[in-house]
């Protein structure tokens, strides 16, 4: 005698199956959800940065000046092609909880063309902020986000949800890869003092320029590289990332224990049946290792829905309920290893269960039971 | 030539601690052909036949089938004894509920051409249901057709007709004579139903907690 397949076992035992399969699928799209949106709301600062900082990197005295020597050094590095002094604040964008913000360089007007040339930014309409004034260009993207049009006005004393200060109006939109706005630099420093940081610009290559900047660091300066930026991100959200695991732990625990009860009767129910293979001359241990690749597939198969589902969920989050908002929220590897755990633990359960129930004198006395 | 050696058989049933057999001696050297056990139930029937089968052990004497020694459960590999040389259709017709009565039959036969068996045996229209969609009687048939294909030569048959009424039984027994001769099995068939000695090549009686030969 031959084992059936275990596709057609599946198939055709898939009533008794529906629940653990539901509640498979349920916990994978909880562990994921929890860990995407979790990660996704503590990273606003790296989705203002990350991108900006892949063109130039910063460097912020400690003091409260830049001093020349330190500046003529940057300027006669080969790896650097321009360093240009700015100040920065930031401009909210719709996002989930009101969280998220793009940067705003405060440049001299000198250096606009510079810094617009180096980073692609073309203006497609208005015009350039003039110096020592309260103008303001911003990216098409954030103009579109937050319906705004040249000489439209914002900042908080317009709008107390914002984060920008003071009244601004826009002369510009811009189009291009960044998500930032630009703004006069005298008019940023009536407001905030003299001091300014550096932003610098690569010559050819971004790495060998922060190579460079490294090299030349002096403890009166700080450093941001996208490198540093995704470090101290990290370092940031240690805690936050320590509660998923918790949270993810308790749910594979909790899940396992379920699925552990659910896959006992599952066995029991079909006690018969491993007993009529027993009886015809299949090895207890191929009926383990039949039950065994069912258990396997089904998890695997409920896993893979779980994935499945949680990205039609994220899918119909970015795409219909927060359409109007910033939204990016994606599934990566990181979110795809958190249930693994989940998977080895019920394939563990399985085994102990496997073995446990489908014992030689249990089977025999089912056959002669009848 | 199959050979059954039975010597000094004891067996008592464990809830009771009653003795069922007691110093039981047989001997069978026989090639092919049906051996009935009568007796009325619960004389003990089924209970030799699971001895024989090797899933209950004797708590005395000796039980050898073509050479594997059904008293020491070590000595033999039982998966192969029942796939290879003997195999015991039970009394209540195991079938694979989620498995139509094709597919169940698959599982032992493969693709063997067998319309002619579920003709003679009145079955070929149930051949595509579900075993839970056929009267006992039905289930009763496909599982001794799926028993008939089986590899082991040395069948075990625990109240084969018991379900059947008198034209299906007499149809059941002539199949099992013509499978006898066309393929060597040895069928040794527990009942009670005296219809069937007509055509038993020997015939035992369980009396006194041992087997008395009737004829042969």
């Amino acid at each position: 005698m031959q084992l059936p397949s275990v596709l057609l076992s599946l198939l055709r035992n898939r009533k008794h199956l529906y629940f653990l399969i539901g509640l498979i699928v349920l916990v994978t799209v909880s562990i994921i959800l929890v860990s995407v949106l979790t990660i996704y709301i503590s990273q606003s600062e790296l989705r203002a940065w990350e991108k900006p900082l892949s063109y130039f990197s910063i460097i912020e005295p400690n003091l409260s000046f830049v001093d020349n020597n330190y500046k003529n050094k940057l300027v006669e590095d080969s790896k650097i092609k321009t360093v240009i002094e700015f100040k920065d604040s930031i401009i909210s964008v719709p996002g989930i909880l009101n969280t998220e913000y793009r940067p705003v360089l405060a440049l001299e007007n000198k250096d606009f063309e510079v810094f617009m040339n180096e980073a692609n930014l073309k203006l497609v309409s208005g015009k350039m902020p003039q110096s020592n004034t309260r103008d303001i260009i911003i990216s098409e993207n954030i103009a579109e986000k937050k319906n705004l049009e040249v000489s439209d006005y914002i900042g908080n004393a317009i709008n107390n949800e914002e984060f920008l200060w003071g009244r601004f109006e826009i002369s510009g939109i811009f189009q291009g890869e960044l998500d930032v706005a630009l703004a006069s630099l005298k008019y940023f420093e009536r407001r905030l003092g003299e001091e300014s940081s550096l932003l610098v610009l690569p010559e050819n290559n971004y790495s060998a320029m922060n190579t460079s900047l490294f090299n030349l660091k002096n403890n009166n300066y700080n450093i941001e590289t996208k490198e540093t930026l995704i470090k101290n991100n990290n370092k940031k959200n240690k805690d936050l990332l320590d509660l998923i695991y918790i949270l993810i732990a308790i749910l594979t625990v909790s899940l396992t224990i379920i699925v552990g009860l659910y896959i006992s009767l599952y066995l029991k129910t079909r006690l018969r049946e491993f007993a009529l293979y027993y009886s015809r001359g299949i090895s207890r241990f191929n009926i383990v290792k039949f039950v065994l690749k069912e258990l396997l597939l089904i998890t695997f198969i409920s896993q893979l829905l779980g994935v499945l589902v949680s990205y039609s969920i994220l899918f119909i989050l970015r795409k219909i309920i927060f359409s109007e908002l910033i939204f990016l929220a994606q599934i990566s590897m990181f979110d795809i290893l958190l249930i693994l755990p989940l998977f080895i633990s019920i394939i563990l359960v399985s085994f102990v269960l496997a073995f446990n129930n489908l014992k030689t004198k249990k089977l025999e006395s089912i056959i002669m039971g009848g | 030539m199959h050979k059954i050696l039975i010597d000094s058989l004891s067996y008592k049933r464990k809830v009771n601690e009653k003795y069922i057999f007691k110093n039981l001696n047989l001997e069978i050297k026989k090639e092919k052909g049906i051996i009935l056990i009568l007796g009325p139930s619960g004389v003990g029937k089924s209970t030799f036949l699971h001895l024989l089968n090797g899933l209950l052990k004797a708590d005395k004497g000796h039980i050898e089938i073509n050479g594997f020694n059904l008293t020491d459960f070590n000595s033999y590999d039982s998966n192969k004894f029942w796939s290879e040389t003997c195999n015991l259709m039970y009394q209540n017709f195991p079938l694979i509920n989620w498995l139509t009565c094709e597919e169940n039959i698959d599982l032992v036969a493969g693709n063997k051409k067998i319309d002619n068996m579920l003709e003679k045996l009145n079955v070929k229209d149930v051949y595509n249901k579900y075993p839970g969609d056929l009267s006992f009687g039905q289930r009763q048939r496909i599982a001794l057709v799926q028993c008939f294909l089986m590899q082991p030569k040395i069948k075990l048959l625990d109240e084969p007709t018991s379900a059947l009424g008198h034209d299906d039984k007499m149809k059941v027994i002539k199949l099992i004579k013509d499978i006898t001769e066309k393929f060597n099995d040895l069928f040794i068939i527990a009942t009670h139903d005296r219809d069937l000695t007509n055509y038993a090549d020997e015939i035992y009686e369980i009396q006194n907690k041992a087997l008395d030969i009737v004829s042969n």
